[in-house]
């Protein structure tokens, strides 16, 4: 038996897991409601599961490419829904990206990067995120929500940009949204769109969950980092996003720092809750 | 749909270009002329393999999470990984041996080409040899002593006498402070930059030179080790002569050696002030100097 997600009137404030976060971090008392495990992770290393004796567990994936045109294995899917079903997560969420493609020799394998990267955003993509959502929906038991992801360029081909993009994906689909803020920074920079002007286009009705993460500029672009401290104009972010939804989860990703100092997650999570 | 929609062909491009710089270490004339074909920017997917080297990377952070910060905080950290990109490609063909493996590539990749002629990249520099440093005396077996314990020190001092370090020591010339960037710029030393910088980057890093300045790193007795069990590693900064001093101190040279080399040197230091200097910290027990008899 483990924590259990609980539906309250106030988001659950929650950190992705990593060997970053220090047992102090979890036996602070009414800091961390919840923690993001990575389907990854569990398939590196099952004994993650142990977490779920602490907290609530909500599972998050980077396998599934939801905007790629080459299916996931079979068995990648398989141990995805048993992941869901062993952590008692209450969703999963993935990228609205693509990892992998169809191998450059006919008879080669698909390649997979093994990393979510942002798609051609045309109707030929949303064609076929449609026809994954619909193909992995008849399979999982719990909502699926799709997570922007961030850009570095734009792709030659694309007929819209991002919010356009998100936008048109949430007519064609009922599918619920993560937003993840930094993501949403980081592209409205890189590109040259308002991100404020973005969330107005969303459905935010249907934000179910919030990412929040660090960013760094080089060689004249924004990129996610996620052991840097989320910058502000993402502060300003969440509270937008604040006064017109009312996610049920809030997830720090810190995941790549070495160490996240307990104080450090103190002043974030007073952060979010003075902006609830 | 339009006629200039190719998805799945773009995304297969993107995908092979990646693969093929990441994962076979290749950047050619070849792969830039496919990206063009498919109406993608080559620069663009090299500035991504750059960033997903250094995603990739992720677990050497532990190992040196000051220098991955100074190299985002001076905004190199692209371009490094980027080059770094088919040297790490290589090791992984090959297969690190051990994840100590994989540090040791990158810091030695680093320290190749970093230049210290320019500032940003200088002060990367300074900040991973303080890391590996502080990391190699913590590491080092009580066992591994470079020179006689201090028990055999008995006897008078003569010229003959060889003054050896009976403490762990580095030195190194630094032209920044590696502390005062981690105090300056980090959240509590843990290696994640403070929110204004991860922002605004470095700005003028002035306020870090330490021109001309010798640090001198010692590891502290084994009865001090901290909590975690981690030996305690303590940062000095000399003036250049103590560091001149220090540096003669190599268990071969007698005090009479020394002193020749010292008045070689009298006409470009101040030997007083470095005697000073010296005596200053083999006797307030920050070094402990002894010197083993002759016979």
């Amino acid at each position: 038996m483990g924590a259990h997600f609980e539906c309250t009137d106030r988001p659950s404030i929650g950190l992705a897991w990593s060997t970053g976060v220090s047992p102090q971090i979890l036996s602070e008392p009414d800091l961390i409601d919840h923690l993001e495990i990575s389907f990854e992770q569990i398939v590196k290393s099952p004994k993650v599961l142990e977490l779920k004796k602490t907290r609530p567990i909500i599972l998050h994936c980077a396998s599934l490419s939801m905007a790629g045109f080459i299916d996931p294995p079979g068995k990648t899917i398989e141990n995805v829904l048993k992941a869901v079903a062993d952590t008692e997560t209450p969703w999963l969420g993935e990228h609205l990206a693509f990892i992998s493609a169809a191998p450059h020799e006919e008879s080669g394998d698909p390649v997979n990067i093994g990393f979510t990267m942002s798609p051609q955003l045309n109707i030929q993509t949303l064609e076929r995120v449609s026809q994954n959502i619909d193909g992995l929906r008849s399979k999982l038991n719990v909502p699926l929500l799709l997570e922007n992801p961030p850009q570095y360029f734009s792709m030659r081909g694309s007929t819209m940009n991002m919010p356009e993009f998100v936008a048109e994906m949430c007519r064609r689909n009922q599918v619920d949204l993560l937003i993840d803020l930094t993501h949403l920074f980081i592209a409205a920079k890189n590109i040259g769109w308002n991100a404020f002007e973005a969330l107005e286009m969303w459905p935010l009705e249907r934000v179910v969950e919030v990412h929040i993460s660090g960013a760094s500029r080089a060689e004249g672009k924004w990129w996610d980092n996620h052991a840097a401290a989320a910058p502000e104009p993402v502060f300003d972010l969440l509270e937008f996003l604040l006064k017109r939804s009312r996610p049920r989860a809030i997830t720090l990703e810190y995941n790549w720092a070495p160490s996240i100092p307990v104080s450090f997650m103190c002043e974030q999570v007073s952060r979010i809750r003075a902006s609830l | 749909m339009n006629q200039n929609e190719n998805a799945p062909t773009a995304h297969g491009m993107v995908v092979r270009i990646l693969s093929e710089i990441l994962d076979l270490g290749k950047v050619c004339s070849e792969l830039e002329q496919a990206a063009f074909d498919t109406g993608l920017d080559f620069r663009d997917l090299a500035q991504l393999a750059g960033f997903l080297t250094q995603v990739r990377n992720t677990p050497v952070r532990q190992d040196i999470p000051w220098t991955f910060a100074a190299m985002q905080l001076c905004g190199v950290d692209l371009a490094l990984f980027r080059d770094y990109a088919p040297t790490f490609a290589a090791g992984r063909i090959r297969g690190f041996d051990t994840p100590l493996g994989r540090t040791t590539t990158l810091t030695g990749f680093l320290l190749d080409r970093l230049d210290r002629l320019v500032p940003e990249q200088s002060l990367v520099h300074d900040v991973l040899t303080h890391e590996m440093t502080v990391r190699e005396l913590r590491t080092i077996g009580n066992n591994d002593r470079p020179f006689p314990s201090a028990s055999s020190t008995e006897g008078a001092v003569t010229g003959l006498s060889v003054p050896i370090l009976s403490d762990y020591v580095r030195l190194h010339q630094l032209d920044y402070d590696p502390i005062a960037f981690a105090r300056a710029y980090l959240i509590e030393g843990s290696g994640m930059l403070k929110p204004k910088y991860a922002l605004d980057g470095p700005g003028n890093l002035e306020h870090l030179e330490r021109r001309s300045r010798i640090f001198l790193w010692q590891r502290v007795d084994a009865q001090l080790a901290d909590k975690t069990g981690q030996m305690t590693v303590e940062t000095l900064e000399l003036d250049p002569q103590a560091g001149f001093l220090l540096n003669k101190l190599d268990g071969r040279r007698t005090v009479d050696d020394i002193a020749a080399d010292i008045s070689d040197e009298s006409s470009r230091c101040d030997v007083l002030n470095s005697l000073v200097e010296f005596y200053t910290y083999t006797t307030s027990q920050q070094l402990t100097v002894v010197y083993p008899c002759q016979g």
